[in-house]
């Protein structure tokens, strides 16, 4: 028999299920106790009782998971009313436009010369942004009048050298709220990474 | 890159010529105008789909979804959907449709109200769904598109169609080999071994030229589908071709080594079978192959008249039986503990990634139930306990960081409350002044005094005296704003009481979600204690065999004694 090492079983787990649910019926091994069942009555008992609890809850579930959604935006809004109140509420956003000049590991962020927020990137997370995401990074009060934002970013830059940028933008805040945007975005002509300070 | 597939959708019956491009999912960055709307996606893509769900009402609330509101919608279908909510997904789609909305998002709609259908086990209405996609498939959903309707149509059993969609749809996707193997199945039961075999080997094929584990394990289970077909037409040679090319590691090896054990000793081939029950010998006593094999091994033995070697196979054998109905007591003294469902079912992920955790001895509590669980974790229902459960403790989870969160809301409602007057603020505003003067007189002297100093040592403090000095600027910023305010902040009493009423709701939640876990704890362990029973009786059953062949070779070797005294000294019995 071939030996090969068995390392572990993949994100496909799911996917596996579904192919042994279409092969239900099927059983691959035989022998001459193959026909004998075991307890088997007690175990189709007890996965009648859970598909039955399971269909009698499900309503309940679902509506659970509604009103929980529901009450976790009204959590957020009232939070946000009481710590960042829209006259002084300052949010600054990241986003990345495809990528392929620049594979962001960290970013750093500088307002009046004070570090407020720092974020290292997953693998998730880049790819989540290279499709169109956008992180909100840092949430913050800030007074009407003149600042100053730095951001630092570093990463992979093209041919996968370690490659550092920063960027600021000095901004008056008005009166309503703020809304910043750290935007990477592929230089197709200097075939580099730009990254621009957007305010909204 | 446009490929031509023509699809067969159930009742319809209508062949579709579909054009679909094919792009690497990376560069399929989506036009995102409202920043919200690229928070929600954030999170989307990266399947948490609470968080999104939340995203996407807390943006609606705020009225931030102007330019991106039709794609946020179906967005939100489809994540309500993919969160376990089908029946408010329904709603979701059929709004959308009910509006004026471009083609492209309709396709989408249509495609997932058929994913939703299908999951719902409504293969009917799931092909007329997807009956109504028009014209060009959204690239965003095309391998989806494709792999929900080549399963449909190996549902409603038109295997020509899916095989020619097969050959044009996303080759070398990772659908393929899924697609592959239950295309196999289904032409199996019914009744064309033939073409399951070559959709099979297929299957084997694809894992040669994609070495990932996933695919290997797929494989291994159609090289055993393979044999089993074999078997089924009594030719044990062609079933011996594919069993000897199963992994001996990994999920479906015990499956493999039994069959592959019972194929040589039907061919009499003995000496290949001992190695493989040898190999099941060394394995967990919980795993059901592993049991037979012990038996079998044991009986091989007597068979080939190896005696003293088959009893001590029978006694070992009886030790690990012993050992074995031992840990299925441990087993069910775990599932009656308190935090044992929770911890299963939140690890249950990464006790599936470990190597070859089926063959160690397991060392946490809630390990030592996975062995025993192998098969029970395939099955649907209890599949379905997993997945609410897991849900809710992700609910429950969620509400006890907000209800921490209150405690911090109410301290800052109670701190605001208790906040300055305007004549505090004054008199606070007056020390402050004072403070600041005298400070400035200090910094003043010591300015003259660094005068006084060389110049070297003068350029010593330079960037002291320049930090003090933008320290200043700071300070009379903040004093100017305070002399602005004429009246002090005050929290409104209807933000109070707003955030009163949403503290309440989380403890209302909390309770409800703790008594909808108690009760599908209960169901799992219901379901656990079955499959324990399972365990337990075929456990005793191979014991009692284990006992008997112990006892048949005494039986044999007190024969054996008395027939050779009887020969030697010629007594009567």
């Amino acid at each position: 028999m071939t030996v090969l090492k068995n390392k572990k079983l993949t994100s496909g787990f799911l996917c596996i299920f579904l192919a042994i649910v279409f092969s239900l019926g099927v059983s691959l091994s035989y022998g001459a106790q193959s026909s004998i069942s075991f307890a088997e009555d007690a175990k189709a008992k007890g996965a009648q009782v859970a598909l039955n609890t399971v269909k009698k809850l499900s309503n309940e579930i679902q509506e659970l998971k509604s009103q929980v959604v529901d009450l976790n935006k009204d959590l957020r809004l009232m939070e946000e009313e009481l710590l960042f109140p829209s006259s002084t509420q300052a949010t600054i956003f990241v986003s990345l436009d495809i990528g392929k000049f620049f594979t962001l590991e960290s970013v750093k962020l500088k307002l009046d010369e004070r570090q407020v927020a720092t974020h290292l990137y997953s693998e998730k997370q880049r790819q989540s942004l290279a499709r169109g995401g956008i992180q909100r990074l840092h949430i913050t009060n800030l007074n009407q009048g003149k600042h100053t934002l730095s951001a630092f970013f570093t990463g992979l830059g093209p041919n996968g050298r370690p490659y550092k940028r920063a960027s600021e933008l000095t901004f008056i805040k008005g009166k309503g709220s703020q809304y910043i945007e750290l935007s990477i975005i592929d230089d197709l002509d200097k075939q580099e990474p730009s990254f621009v300070i957007k305010q909204w | 890159m446009i490929h031509l597939i023509k699809l067969k959708l159930s009742s319809l019956l209508a062949v579709l010529v579909l054009a679909i491009a094919f792009m690497p999912a990376t560069l399929l960055a989506a036009s995102v105008k409202d920043l919200k709307y690229g928070g929600i996606l954030f999170d989307y893509y990266q399947q948490e789909y609470f968080k999104a769900l939340v995203g996407y009402e807390y943006a609606k609330a705020t009225n931030e979804l102007v330019n991106n509101a039709d794609e946020a919608k179906l967005l939100q279908g489809g994540m309500t959907l993919s969160y376990g909510l089908p029946d408010q997904a329904q709603l979701i789609f059929n709004e959308l449709l009910d509006k004026s909305v471009p083609q492209e998002t309709r396709n989408k709609a249509w495609f997932y109200l058929g994913k939703l259908y299908y999951q719902k086990g409504d293969i009917n209405n799931a092909a007329n769904n997807l009956g109504k996609v028009k014209g060009d498939i959204p690239s965003q959903i095309a391998d989806e598109y494709n792999y929900l309707a080549t399963l449909i149509n190996i549902k409603n059993n038109h295997f020509d169609a899916a095989e020619s969609a097969l050959k044009f749809v996303g080759k070398g996707s990772v659908y393929e080999p899924y697609l592959l193997f239950n295309l196999a199945i289904s032409q199996l039961a019914s009744g064309d071994a033939e073409a399951c075999r070559k959709n099979l080997i297929k299957v084997t094929e694809f894992a040669k030229s994609n070495p990932e584990e996933e695919f290997l394990v797929l494989a291994d289970r159609a090289k055993q589908a393979l044999a089993h077909t074999y078997i089924q037409e009594n030719n044990l040679l062609g079933a011996w071709q594919y069993l000897q090319n199963v992994r001996t590691t990994g999920l479906y090896s015990n499956r493999a080594l039994l069959s592959y054990g019972w194929t040589a000793i039907k061919l009499k081939q003995f000496n290949q079978a001992i190695p493989a029950l040898r190999a099941l010998n060394k394995r967990s006593i919980s795993i059901p192959e592993v049991q037979e094999a012990k038996v079998l091994l044991a009986h091989l033995y007597e068979q080939k008249g190896a005696t003293r070697t088959a009893l001590k196979q029978y006694l070992l054998a009886e030790i690990a039986f012993k050992e074995g109905v031992a840990s299925i007591l441990k087993a069910r003294k775990v599932i009656s503990g308190q935090r044992i469902p929770e911890e299963f079912v939140v690890n249950l992920e990464a006790m599936m990634d470990e190597t070859d955790w089926y063959g160690s001895e397991p060392s946490i509590d809630y390990t030592k139930l996975t062995p025993f669980l192998v098969e029970l974790m395939s099955s649907n229902p209890f599949h379905s306990v997993i997945k609410e459960l897991r849900d809710l403790y992700a609910l429950r989870n969620n509400l006890e960081y907000w209800a921490r969160q209150a405690v911090e809301h109410q301290l800052i409602i109670q701190h605001r409350q208790q906040g300055l007057t305007s004549k505090q603020i004054k008199s606070f505003l007056g020390k402050a002044e004072t403070n600041k003067k005298r400070l400035e007189n200090n910094i003043s002297d010591l300015r003259l005094h660094i005068m006084t100093l060389d110049i070297q040592e003068q350029d010593r403090f330079a960037s002291l005296i320049e930090a003090t000095d933008k320290n200043f600027e700071f300070l009379d910023d903040k004093l100017t704003k305070l002399k602005a305010i004429r009246k002090p902040f005050k929290q409104s009493e209807k933000n109070i009481l707003w955030a009163s009423n949403l503290h309440k709701r989380i403890k209302q939640k909390l309770e409800k979600i703790d008594e909808l876990i108690k009760k599908l704890e209960n169901v799992m362990r219901i379901v656990v204690n079955a499959e324990l029973d399972n365990h337990d009786e075929r456990m005793h059953y191979y014991w009692a065999q284990a006992r008997l062949g112990k006892a048949r070779l005494y039986d044999k070797t007190l024969n054996n004694i008395q027939n050779e005294r009887i020969k030697t000294t010629g007594a009567q019995p």
